[in-house]
């Protein structure tokens, strides 16, 4: 089914003209209203930008529902995430630049929720770009050693817990950061139990997910080594 | 809810309230979008609300609950909506037709009443398949999140299958009205009806191809199991094989009823139409995966089945075809055969029987041709107006010449048949190698049964050169040289054709009677075509001729510088030949002459000081080298004088008469001999044999041609008669008187002929005995490279030498090393059989 959309007048033209045909090619066609979130922010963003990145673009606009008439709502989405989802749609047109690199904490949940929305509309490209902008920013320039300056909050744990799939590779790196964090308190304040308290609360998963991580941890291997590129690979939660 | 039932117990507890919440409200909209794309309603709902429905769902782990709830739905659905209509046409009647074929029912019922049952499922198909698309669109996130993660069908393919398992497995009989009184299954009804379909259109009805296809393509889209598994079509596992069986007794029937009522051109053209018509079938109706199997099932069915019967029918089969020149039945007969056997087999065997048959024939027409032409030579009048010219010019010459004309047509009638097969073989058989080389063995195998072929290939080239310098363009005369040298890489005894062509070479080039430029060029065609050895012969020819054209010149300057009177104006023309160059007859070494001491006839004086004033000149820049004179085959221009007849007054004999007569070198002599005579004195035959010692046979033949043909008549013969016997006197006519000035009197050695009997078979003879001496160098040289050999190896390595010049007898190379071991050039190895080893 995908790539059907893009079976718009231009697909008869002349191969010859090859740099016209590829931006034709993507911005001939109709333009697709998107309203998101509960704000209702409005993006027009080209149909044969949408579909070629995912199938649920291409069911929605091709099917018999209300979508084939150009508009797409998503009331549940968030205005910053999909911001920089529509970043990374017209990339190509920018050059193929990479996703703006995270500044702060906030910018961090729009990340997440980028994730959680890539992996929502089957978009696994941009779910690994994702969860590699995320991983940067946890960890030092060299990208192998955990910045200890940055502790994950509590409330992403439970974000990314609560909007993925059980076998979502940044569960565990979430995980992973938490355990290293841990790290040289052999004595915790009462302020880091409760701290813990929270991260597990009412949510079994992420328990069994940080027991995990300790068993690796006392079983010898460093996790600052499991979190190289190799590990990253593990981001992609589906095949 | 019923599935309700079937929820796992969750072990958490605390988790377990919230997450069934969220499924409730999520199914319930998504069960109500369900019923409204069944109902074709789906145009008011948001595919994004029901895909993040589905979403949910998934990421709450209740994925499975999702799937079993949705195929469920879907079963039920399909249970209630899809399946009654197409009970409904599956009636006792619809069984009756298809599956027994009842008889009793028109052609036009059952069509009528198929397409009405294929429509029926045609319809139901396209509609559950378009609802799963949506459906499965829907549920995209299901399949990858959770189907795909546990390894199960995704839900397309799980609900695609109900059309599978619930109509076409199933036979329906529940739900349908009436009782039906067959064991069946859809499936079945559907096979019938479509193969029952095809072989209306077959027999030239009209169908609605449309409506097979989509049958077909439904077939195709829908698999033995869930898995969907890439060779487990149901179209491949089910259809095609009953399509293929029931083509295969179509066929077959076809076939039978064609070999029975009709002839092999109209089964040509019926198979061709029918591989055709078939293969477009699979485009339109069926499909393209089926091409090449329904091709073989024509190819064996209708093509192979009857092949031989059908290339045997009389008037129509293959032989009627060649023999008619039908082109395009061969046509299409080859482009049937190459599909099925490449090899050929069928085809080759025919034609080449078919060529030697005709060859044969070729042969079989000659010999009836020699028959009747004495009868018509030897009689006083031909009865036959057709020979009446033939005869007019050949009189003279009597059977000899059309003996050579029976040579020329047995060439002609092999090129024309050369020719047919050539335009066979390029308008109909794509120039097929493997035709082409079987197709060139038939013709070297009949022309060299035919013992006389090198003979008359050469005689062809002797006639159309001699009469080329005539009648002929160069074009004509190149097309020709074509034909011969065509023939030529057919023969297997060159050798023997090197014999005869030299032969005739030596009388064409002697005699002046061919265009030089013409012969250079053929013989330049032979040797690109076999090589320098087997031309050198004829090469050394052109150069004797040509050193002899100067040398000629040369003396009459040498002669002009002396002022010598004494030659009495004799004007010499000479032909100085190398021995090993021309052929012993030219020579004068016969076979007789070969073994006694060689006769040199006595010159009157006059010749025989030309000779040695010529002889004198010769040696003076090449000394040691000895001329033979061959009087046999020299010619004289003599200017006789007939003097005034007294008592005539009138016509040509009241004058005195000067005539230039071209005799024969014995000519002359003998004429010479009567200027010294006396009026009224005659010589006797044994008399002119003892003065000038000439053969007996030739002084024959000469005397004949100045004693009885007519025109030349300078001699007068008694007793006069036709033949010229040892005991006749001869004297000068002093009657003699002709219309024009030159006249020429007729030789026969002139002319080529074909050789009598004695003389083919003396021919042969010599021809072997120079075989004996080229087997013997090949031998030898082997034994000398090998040293050592087996009899069969030594065997083989000399056919293998000496293919290019002719096949040697094995009885013949036997001989020849028997021989060559008396002389000890080899010996036998002891201890082992018939092994050889070369003596130094």
């Amino acid at each position: 089914m995908s790539g059907e959309s893009d079976k718009t007048a231009d697909s008869t033209r002349a191969s010859g003209e090859a740099e016209i045909s590829i931006l034709n090619r993507r911005f001939s066609g109709r333009m697709v209203k998107i309203i998101v979130g509960p704000e209702r922010r409005k993006w027009a963003i080209h149909e044969n930008m949408l579909c070629p990145i995912s199938d649920f673009f291409v069911a929605a606009l091709t099917g018999p529902f209300k979508e084939r008439e150009g508009v797409i709502e998503l009331p549940e989405e968030e205005v910053k995430a999909f911001d920089l989802f529509a970043t990374w749609i017209y990339r190509p047109v920018w050059e193929a630049r990479d996703l703006p690199a995270i500044e702060a904490d906030d910018n961090l949940r729009n990340y997440l929720a980028l994730y959680v929305m890539s992996a929502k509309f089957l978009v696994n490209e941009l779910e690994v770009e994702a969860s590699g902008a995320i991983y940067r920013y946890y960890t030092l320039k060299n990208d192998t050693k955990i910045n200890e300056a940055i502790k994950p909050k509590a409330e992403y744990v439970h974000y990314l817990f609560h909007n993925t799939m059980e076998r979502a590779g940044l569960r565990r790196f979430f995980c992973d950061l938490i355990i290293v964090h841990c790290k040289g308190k052999e004595h915790p304040s009462k302020k880091d139990i409760e701290h813990w308290q929270t991260f597990t609360d009412d949510r079994a998963d992420i328990g069994s997910q940080l027991m995990q991580s300790v068993c690796e941890y006392i079983s010898g291997n460093n996790l600052s080594s499991l979190l190289k590129q190799k590990r990253l690979g593990e981001f992609r939660e589906y095949k | 809810m019923a599935s309700r039932a079937r929820m796992k117990p969750i072990r958490r507890p605390a988790a377990k309230n919230r997450e069934t919440s969220d499924f409730e409200p999520c199914w319930h909209l998504l069960r109500s979008a369900m019923i409204d794309i069944h109902t074709k309603n789906a145009g008011g709902l948001s595919f994004e609300a029901l895909y993040r429905a589905s979403y949910k769902i998934v990421l709450r782990k209740k994925g499975e609950l999702l799937y079993t709830e949705v195929k469920s739905f879907e079963e039920a659905w399909f249970r209630d909506h899809v399946m009654p209509p197409i009970a409904e046409l599956i009636t006792n009647n619809l069984i009756n037709i298809s599956l027994i074929q009842a008889p009793g029912t028109s052609l036009h019922e059952r069509r009528q009443m198929g397409e009405k049952f294929l429509r029926g499922v045609r319809d139901a198909w396209v509609e559950h398949n378009l609802n799963m698309n949506m459906i499965a669109d829907v549920m995209m996130y299901l399949d990858r999140a959770y189907t795909a993660e546990t390894k199960q069908p995704s839900i397309f393919a799980a609900t695609i299958g109900l059309f599978r398992d619930h109509i076409l497995r199933n036979t329906l009989s529940a739900s349908s009205q009436e009782q039906l009184t067959h064991e069946f299954i859809v499936f079945d009804i559907l096979n019938a009806v479509v193969l029952d379909l095809i072989n209306m259109e077959r027999d030239g009805d009209i169908i609605d191809r449309n409506l097979l296809k989509k049958i077909t393509s439904m077939l195709e889209d829908l698999y033995e199991t869930d898995e969907e598994i890439d060779d487990q079509k149901l179209y491949l596992r089910v259809f095609e094989p009953r399509y293929l069986q029931a083509s295969k007794a179509f066929y077959r029937r076809e076939c039978e009823r064609l070999v029975r009522d009709s002839d092999a051109g109209t089964w040509l053209r019926h198979c061709r139409r029918r591989l055709i018509e078939e293969s477009d079938r699979c485009g339109t109706t069926i499909s393209l995966l089926t091409s090449e199997k329904i091709s073989k099932v024509i190819e064996t069915e209708l093509v192979m089945a009857k092949l031989g019967e059908f290339l045997a029918m009389e008037g129509s089969g293959l032989k009627g075809m060649i023999d008619n020149d039908r082109i395009e039945d061969l046509s299409i007969l080859y482009e049937l055969i190459a599909r099925v056997d490449p090899s050929m087999a069928p085809l080759k065997a025919t034609l080449q029987s078919r060529i030697m048959e005709l060859g044969l024939e070729i042969e079989k027409n000659l010999k009836n041709t020699d028959f009747s032409v004495p009868a018509n030579g030897g009689g006083a009048d031909g009865d036959d107006g057709a020979d009446a010219v033939d005869k007019a010019k050949a009189q003279p010459l009597t059977v000899a010449a059309q003996q050579t004309a029976a040579a020329i047509k047995w060439v002609d009638d092999v090129l024309t048949l050369k020719d047919k097969f050539d335009n066979l073989w390029s308008n109909c058989f794509q120039e097929d190698l493997v035709l082409q080389s079987s197709i060139t063995k038939s013709f070297s195998d009949f022309i060299n049964v035919f013992n006389r072929s090198s003979e008359y290939v050469s005689l062809f080239i002797d006639d159309n050169l001699k009469r080329g310098t005539k009648s002929k363009t160069e074009a004509e005369v190149d097309a020709v040289l074509d034909k011969a040298i065509i023939l030529l890489r057919y023969l297997t005894d060159r050798d023997m054709f090197e014999r005869y062509y030299q032969k005739h070479l030596a009388r064409r080039l002697l005699h002046n009677k061919s265009d030089i430029d013409t012969e250079k060029d053929m013989v330049s065609r032979m040797r690109s075509e076999m090589g320098n050895a087997f031309t050198s012969k004829f090469e050394g020819m052109f150069k004797d001729m040509e050193l002899s054209k100067d040398l000629s010149e040369n003396y009459r300057d040498h002669i002009r510088q002396l002022g010598d009177v004494d030659t009495k104006k004799v004007d010499l023309g000479i032909h100085v030949l190398t021995t090993n160059n021309w052929p012993p007859e030219v020579m004068g070494r016969s076979a007789n002459q070969e073994e006694g001491s060689k006769v040199q006839c006595t010159y009157p004086p006059a010749v025989k000081r030309l000779q040695d004033s010529f002889y004198k000149f010769y040696l003076k820049d090449r000394s040691g080298r000895v001329l033979t004179w061959v009087g046999s085959a020299g010619t004289a221009d003599i200017k006789c004088v007939f003097p005034k007849v007294p008592g005539k007054e009138t016509g040509p004999l009241s004058k005195e008469r000067r005539y230039e007569l071209n005799v024969s070198t014995y000519g002359m002599i003998i004429l010479l001999l009567f200027n010294d005579l006396a009026e009224g004195e005659s010589l006797s035959f044994e008399e002119i044999q003892a003065t000038t010692n000439i053969p007996p046979q030739d002084l024959q033949r000469n005397l004949a041609s100045l004693s009885i043909a007519p025109k030349a008549r300078v001699l007068l013969k008694e007793p006069f008669s036709k033949s010229v016997k040892p005991t006749d006197k001869f004297s000068f006519n002093t009657q003699f008187a002709s219309k024009s000035m030159k006249i020429k009197a007729p030789t026969i050695t002139a002319i080529s002929k074909v050789e009598g009997d004695d003389e083919r078979r003396e021919t042969e003879r010599k021809n072997d005995q120079t075989r004996s001496h080229v087997i013997d160098a090949a031998i030898v040289r082997i034994m000398k490279a090998r040293k050592q050999l087996g009899h069969t190896a030594l065997t083989t390595e000399v056919i293998t030498q000496l293919a290019n010049r002719f096949k040697p007898e094995i009885s013949l190379i036997k001989k020849r090393i028997e021989d060559l071991l008396n002389r000890e050039y080899l010996e036998r190895v002891e201890g082992e059989t018939a092994v050889y080893r070369y003596l130094a």
